[in-house]
């Protein structure tokens, strides 16, 4: 028996249900249970349930063990473009020029300058051209599972960045310009790293 | 997976084995074809079978191809380059690891060893 497209929508309704929400997993895990219940009998829905409940526990394990997987691939990648040359010569720039706006402008004007570096990458990766934060955080069903990675980052940054701008006090000029150096380069890698791979999913999922 | 613990370890062979003989294949494929050569005796869960294919894919020793078929995606995994050469090293050390095993459980008495 062949499904129907109705029916294969109902799988990939009953997975997202089930809390498997990332696209490309989705697609991998309806062809799938699309191709078990294929090799059963007319009675679709029934079948549906059916292993919907066998296999719940297990589907759920396979989604976890899914995102860390593409989580290890996004990361060896992130390193890869942290370690460019190009990008190291980049990261030189980001400081030299944090370190002469201090010595002409200030302590106040280089973080205010800095800070709102990091927040135009974020605006950037939050824009349709990157990977969405918003939509890998909160609408994942749009999204393909190595998103997640680096969500998770970008929330662990935020934080630390804040405080580095609220209590500059506690810092000297040059570990300061260093720090926000370092997390304005660490998010323009995973800008530019998310990119590539959303480039390289949509390709291959959406031709 | 049927004495999980026997085939984990040879699982990733398995998968690549199959690969190079079919050039392509799709996870589901890939169970039933493991279920039709063992005769039912080796069933490869969703849940053991596709990390090892992201792990290899992760790894560079597959490739994928994503198609339309049956009104949805299915994606077919194939040995890349690398994926071939490491087949053949990583059957020849299975092929070693059962010969080694052989020996242990059902030695021949060798006329040399005997004291």
């Amino acid at each position: 028996m062949k499904l129907t497209e109705h029916q294969i929508q109902l799988i990939d309704k009953a997975l997202i249900k089930a809390g498997i929400n990332y696209i490309d997993i989705r697609i991998e895990l309806t062809d799938h249970i699309a191709a078990a219940l294929e090799q059963k009998d007319e009675r679709f829905e029934h079948h549906l349930k059916g292993y919907m409940l066998a296999h719940k526990r297990e589907l759920k394990k396979l989604n976890i063990r899914f995102i860390i997987i593409a989580m290890g691939k996004a990361y060896k990648q992130l390193l890869i473009t942290l370690l460019k040359p190009l990008f190291l010569v980049f990261t030189i720039v980001v400081f030299t020029t944090g370190y002469v706006i201090n010595t002409f402008f200030g302590k106040a004007e280089t973080i205010l300058t800095l800070y709102m570096a990091y927040i135009g990458i974020c605006c950037l990766v939050t824009s349709k051209s990157g990977a969405s934060l918003f939509d890998a955080t909160f609408n994942r069903k749009k999204q393909y599972s190595y998103s997640f990675s680096f969500a998770f980052i970008y929330v662990l940054l935020f934080y630390p960045t804040m405080q580095l701008f609220f209590h500059e006090e506690y810092f000297n000029d040059t570990t300061l310009i260093l720090c926000f150096t370092a997390v304005i380069m660490f998010s323009l890698a995973m800008f530019i790293t998310a990119k590539q791979f959303n480039k390289q999913y949509k390709l291959q999922y959406h031709g | 997976m049927k004495n999980s613990q026997l085939y984990k370890g040879s699982l990733n062979t398995i998968i690549m084995k199959l690969l190079e003989e079919n050039g392509r294949m799709y996870g589901y494929e890939i169970t039933q074809k493991v279920k039709l050569i063992t005769k039912g005796e080796l069933n490869i869960t969703e849940g053991a079978l596709y990390p090892a294919l992201h792990k290899l894919e992760a790894d560079g020793l597959l490739d994928v191809e994503v198609e339309k078929v049956d009104n949805r995606m299915r994606k077919y995994y194939k040995l890349t380059e690398s994926g071939e050469k490491e087949t053949v090293n990583r059957l020849n050390e299975l092929e070693e690891f059962i010969k080694n095993m052989q020996s242990l459980v059902s030695p021949s008495p060798n006329p040399d060893l005997q004291f």
